[in-house]
């Protein structure tokens, strides 16, 4: 494996436009990396919560309940 | 100059679905992997869906992302006129999707992606797209391989 400073030569050795393509790219694999182990968090709670397998149709009655829930609090008729 | 990526107001589902991965709906999990060849924006009302549906440890992990990488994630905490709300109302939508549809109108978003299916049928001959997570991602440029 590479060392720091030999990745560093590397990059500053790319052009200004590949240097910002490799900068970019980074953050979104770090963004994808978080998103998924907030996605590991919730599905080991869904599964203690023996919750993980329910239908998707038992979702979407929670889903639409929250909404209409919320939609009639902040806009009531 | 590189051109801004497109901004889509992700819809609940899609979220929750995708933090799943629901294999039902596979593509809500595929289209959160490629957050940040899109910009999503979500609205106030899919803020407070996500604050019930995800515990507090997961609401605060999910907020620490998204302040972290505004540059991919925008969050709007402002609500919509009640107008806006009753004009798509009128026009089919139940009340919530109403708000999202408003919201998507007050943000300058042209494209919701939402897997609700009655959402997807409902809002015709209106200036906003509704794409299900399978037609947002097929927008996308592939992958390489």
């Amino acid at each position: 494996m590479q060392s720091i400073d030999d990745l560093a030569n590397v990059i500053t050795d790319l052009d200004p436009s590949e240097q910002q393509a490799l900068l970019d790219k980074v953050a979104q694999l770090n963004f994808q990396k978080g998103l998924h182990d907030l996605a590991d968090k919730y599905r080991a709670r869904l599964a203690r919560q023996s919750q993980l397998n329910a239908p998707p149709e038992q979702v979407w009655t929670e889903l639409h309940r929250i909404r209409e829930q919320i939609a009639n609090h902040d806009y009531p008729a | 100059m590189t051109t801004p990526p497109e901004r889509w107001l992700l819809d609940t589902n899609v979220w929750i679905f995708g933090l799943r991965r629901e294999v039902a709906f596979s593509a809500c999990a595929q289209l959160l992997d490629r957050v940040g060849s899109f910009s999503a924006v979500i609205p106030f009302q899919v803020l407070k869906e996500l604050n019930l549906a995800l515990s507090e440890d997961e609401i605060r992990a999910f907020y620490r992302l998204t302040n972290q990488y505004s540059e991919f994630i925008e969050l709007s905490w402002d609500p919509v006129p009640v107008e806006r709300v009753k004009f798509y109302e009128k026009r089919g939508c139940r009340k919530g999707d109403a708000v999202i549809a408003a919201h998507a109108e007050a943000q300058g978003v042209t494209i919701i992606v939402s897997e609700n299916r009655q959402f997807l049928q409902t809002v015709k001959d209106l200036p906003v797209d509704i794409l299900t997570a399978a037609e947002a991602r097929a927008r996308l440029p592939q992958l390489p391989t």
